[in-house]
């Protein structure tokens, strides 16, 4: 006897249909569409919303934005225009879904970030959203002296006033600029992108104390004994070397300055918190969002000696296709000395993380922090607000880099320079909305939130960097300023990306293995290896992959041509003919997408490149 | 036969497709010039759907006498030919107008334009099956530079008939070829609007055979000219000052351009590096007397002091 398993009925589905599509048209044609003008909608044309759309749900943004949007509402003209700016916050989660849908319906907010949708990458972005070259060439209103506060440097104010809206930009607004369009696309409105290691102040004092303590010991106690730098024909042990740098370290109450150091301060906090007591304290608050942290700014300093011989395309910029392209090709291998011991350096600062770190989320980490119950944890200046303000009175909180390799300490045979922080990217980029009715308000309100005045005291607010020419941030968040010491992060290498599809994947789950120490280095390698040299799903395949991508760009860089040569011989725009000169650039240095082919050929000249059904 | 679920499927599509008269429409009852103008803007703004959609509107009601054809027919063949996903029909529609556009010969500008599309079009494998016709892509693009060469396009035609000769790059005499192609124009042209990204594209193919002297003096001519992406500018000057560096044999060049990554492209990233790289020269090469920049410490003082 079979069993009919129930289906979902036809004729309810075909009814739902109906419903949707009608409650659809019946909104549709009764409420006031951004696609149509106020006058249209015969609604009091004096009545104007400006709605800014974005998903900064860290505390102090939204507190932030709207002490700025409050200060706009202030202003005569502003408010003889009956112009009123509201913030529409979305969890990150549905940012992306929420955007689309109201993008591609028309009804999208007035100014909205820029990120996590399709709809704000790629040629859509001129398709839904202003080009803003023009507004940003001309100086911001908002900077005009009578709105900057008495007392600033005269060359500051004259910059500000008649510079060009895009150069008050310490970035010179390089992060909303869309090369492949040729035009600024958003305004930032904060520096973004830096991460740093947050102390408890009370917990290092603790650990230097302990590790002082161990140290007047004679003989130091076997713990201490075995942090110590110890070089052996068996090998290499031990972290830091007892000189008198160190000592002179130990001797004040600063932080980590060095890798050894970090690592040392560390298994003192293990030691001090091993179960004896009845808190529970880690030494870093570790989850399945900062190990990646770690893994990220660790990159640099071990890999980026490899950019010369892997930057295939010369592009000054090494991807995770060349990173395995140079592995296949022995550009560098997982025997060799600076890869070892990155990884090895990752392994170990993950012992430093509670149990089961794999399965912490992020809020878990940062409430364990601010419980007091870990000594560091790494994050964003997008944090530093919650963590400032959760700690006070509880203890201090301290920011600092993360920490390389001191002279003589393991390691530092390895590792080069750290990496800067000069990347140009910005912090909460607004895009406006094509199709919106407030575009000009919209525009207004973007450069008064970027005006010096504002811009500083809105990152005050927020506890972020500001992004302004002159502007000062909040002194805890100092450190968070753009470093232009160190290397590129564009010179690392990338082992994990959605360009090497399955070798990714493996990479990624093989490398939590091992740093919850489930694999020794000689089996992670041993996996991650076989996932690329797979003959189906390997780095071939990425070859092949690449090909296929460098014709989509090809594609993609002659629309843009068309796109350009539209606005030359049918819009006659004065910028057009530069602007296919660059378009065309983009595409004939492609050499029809035969880059690929090309860097395959000068590795393995007699070697027919790889083809893939 | 229950024909319910049918029918209450269709009701629901059709209400569906009523959600698109919900739709306010904006170029009712407007002129062709209007509608080539919105068809003209929707294409600059990559909605090449939209823009196809009202060139076609305006070019079906245009006669070929008319000033506006030439812009109507320009602007739906490029629509169509990069609607997604590229089709076979697609690109013959696009050839089709392409070559009347060229055949009209309605004014240079616009006749070249649409023979450097067709060439294009006979170059590239625009969908599964389209096989690239090299020749006759370089007889359009010869057509363009020969019969106007006065015009920006013949430029770009060098450039495009350099590429097919390129794009055999296991082929030293088809690389040699289109290299002597683009060095023949910017002989009669050293200046020209597209002069820097020709010398650009001949030390990019240096590059990619091994030749870094040859690329290194491209780049530099390049750079004298202006480069044409000037976004781009720090990682020119990076190839060019690493590869001075790397070669051994100039320093100063290597000097030059580092300092220039310092003071002129602080956010490219490369800017500290440069500065290592421009106290190593001075250290192995004493002669070189020149300053070590400063780094861009992202203060208010540095900024301003460029502007003294």
């Amino acid at each position: 006897m079979s069993s009919r398993v129930p289906r979902p009925s036809m004729d309810l589905i075909g009814a739902l249909l109906v419903g949707v599509a009608y409650a659809f048209s019946v909104v549709a044609t009764s409420l006031p569409g951004r696609g149509q003008s106020a006058d249209a909608l015969d609604v009091d044309p004096d009545a104007r919303v400006v709605q800014v759309m974005h998903w900064q749900l860290e505390p102090g943004f939204r507190e932030g934005l709207q002490a700025i949007i409050e200060a706009y509402h202030d202003l005569p003209h502003v408010q003889a225009a009956g112009v009123r700016v509201e913030q529409l916050a979305v969890p990150n989660r549905v940012y992306a879904q929420i955007l689309n849908v109201h993008v591609i319906s028309g009804t999208a907010p007035d100014l909205c970030q820029q990120g996590t949708s399709t709809l704000t990458g790629g040629n859509a972005i001129a398709q839904y959203f202003e080009g803003l070259g023009a507004a940003v060439s001309q100086p911001n209103a908002y900077n005009q002296p009578e709105y900057l506060p008495d007392g600033l440097d005269p060359r500051l104010v004259d910059a500000l006033a008649n510079r060009p809206w895009r150069d008050t930009f310490l970035n010179g607004m390089q992060s909303g600029w869309n090369v492949n369009l040729q035009d600024f696309y958003s305004v930032p409105t904060s520096f973004a992108g830096t991460k740093k290691l947050f102390v408890n102040e009370s917990l290092l004092q603790e650990a230097k104390a302990y590790l002082r303590d161990a140290a007047s010991q004679s003989p130091p106690p076997g713990w201490y004994a075995r942090l110590l730098r110890q070089r052996s024909v068996q090998g290499d042990a031990g972290f830091v070397s007892e000189d008198d740098a160190y000592a002179a370290w130990l001797a004040t109450g600063g932080p980590p300055d060095t890798l050894g150091r970090f690592i040392l301060i560390g298994h003192a906090i293990q030691r001090l918190y091993d179960g004896d007591r009845d808190v529970s304290v880690v030494p870093i608050a570790g989850s399945n969002y900062s190990y990646g942290i770690f893994a990220t700014n660790y990159l640099t300093p071990f890999t980026a000696s490899y950019a010369a011989a892997l930057d295939l395309d010369y592009n000054v910029s090494i991807d995770s296709r060349e990173t395995w392209f140079g592995w296949q090709s022995g550009a560098w291998s997982f025997r060799d000395p600076a890869i070892r011991s990155y990884f090895e350096c990752l392994q170990e600062i993950s012992r430093l993380f509670p149990a089961g770190f794999l399965g912490l989320d992020r809020e878990q980490a940062r409430r364990r922090f601010v419980s007091g119950q870990a000594a560091m944890i790494a994050s964003g200046v997008w944090d530093a607000a919650s963590i400032f303000q959760a700690a006070e009175g509880k203890f201090e909180v301290s920011v600092i880099d993360f920490p390389l390799p001191g002279l003589g300490e393991r390691w530092a045979d390895q590792c080069g320079p750290g990496e800067n922080s000069v990347s140009s990217s910005g912090g909460a980029q607004f895009m406006v909305n094509r199709s919106s009715p407030n575009r000009d308000w919209a525009l207004d309100f973007l450069r008064f939130l970027t005006s010096y005045a504002a811009n500083q005291r809105f990152n005050q607010h927020t506890a972020w960097v500001p992004i302004v020419l002159g502007t000062v941030s909040n002194a805890e968040v100092e450190a968070f300023r753009p470093d232009p010491r160190g290397v590129s992060k564009k010179s690392a290498m990338m082992f994990s990306g959605g360009d090497v599809g399955q070798i990714a994947t493996r990479y990624e789950g093989e490398l939590k293995n091992y740093l919850a120490g489930d694999l020794t280095y000689d089996e992670f390698v041993e996996r991650v290896e076989a996932a690329a040299a797979d003959p189906f799903n390997g780095v071939d395949r990425v070859w092949d992959r690449y090909r296929l991508k460098n014709r989509d760009w090809v594609r993609n860089a002659d629309a843009s041509l068309a796109v350009q040569v539209a606005r030359d011989l049918l819009l006659e725009h004065d910028d057009a003919q530069s602007r296919v000169l660059r378009a065309l650039r983009r595409s004939s240095l492609r050499f029809n997408g035969q880059v690929p082919s090309w860097s395959w050929h000068r590795l393995y000249p007699d070697q027919p490149f790889p083809e893939f059904p | 036969m229950n024909r319910w679920p049918l029918l209450t499927t269709c009701i629901g599509l059709i209400a569906l497709v009523s959600i698109g008269g919900a739709v306010p429409h904006g170029s009712g009852g407007s002129s062709i010039a209007d509608e080539v103008r919105l068809a003209s803007e929707a294409l600059a703004a990559f909605n090449f759907d939209r823009a196809v959609r009202l060139f076609t509107a305006a070019h079906d009601g245009l006669e070929r006498a008319d000033p506006l054809w030439e812009r109507a027919t320009l602007g739906l063949a490029l629509s169509t030919q990069y609607l997604d996903p590229p089709t076979a029909d697609r690109a013959l529609r696009a050839e089709r107008l392409f070559r009347e556009l060229a055949d009209a010969e309605t004014s240079p500008r616009f006749t070249a334009r649409a023979r450097l599309s067709l060439g294009r079009l006979a170059e590239l494998s625009d969908f599964r099956g389209d096989e690239p016709d090299p020749d006759a892509a370089i007889g359009h693009y010869r057509s363009v530079y020969e019969r106007w060469p006065e015009l920006p396009a013949a430029e770009e035609a060098v450039l495009r008939h350099a590429g097919v000769l390129a794009e055999r790059f296991d082929d030293p005499a088809s690389l040699d070829a289109a290299i002597q192609l683009v060095e023949s124009w910017l002989a009669t042209d050293a200046d020209g609007t597209y002069a820097s990204l020709m010398h650009e594209f001949i030390g990019t193919i240096a590059l990619f055979r091994g030749d870094e002297r040859e690329a290194i003096a491209r780049f530099q001519r390049a750079e004298e000219l202006g480069l044409s992406e000037p976004n781009l500018s720090a990682r020119t000057w990076w190839l060019i000052a690493r590869f001075s560096e790397s070669r051994n044999d100039d320093p100063e060049t290597a000097v030059a351009f580092y300092t220039r990554i310092v003071r002129e492209a602080p956010y490219s990233g490369h800017a500290f590096e440069a500065r290592l790289a421009i106290e190593r020269l001075k250290s192995a090469f004493p002669e070189i007397d020149a300053p070590t920049p400063d780094l861009e410490t992202f203060g208010i003082d540095v900024e301003l002091d460029g502007d003294e």
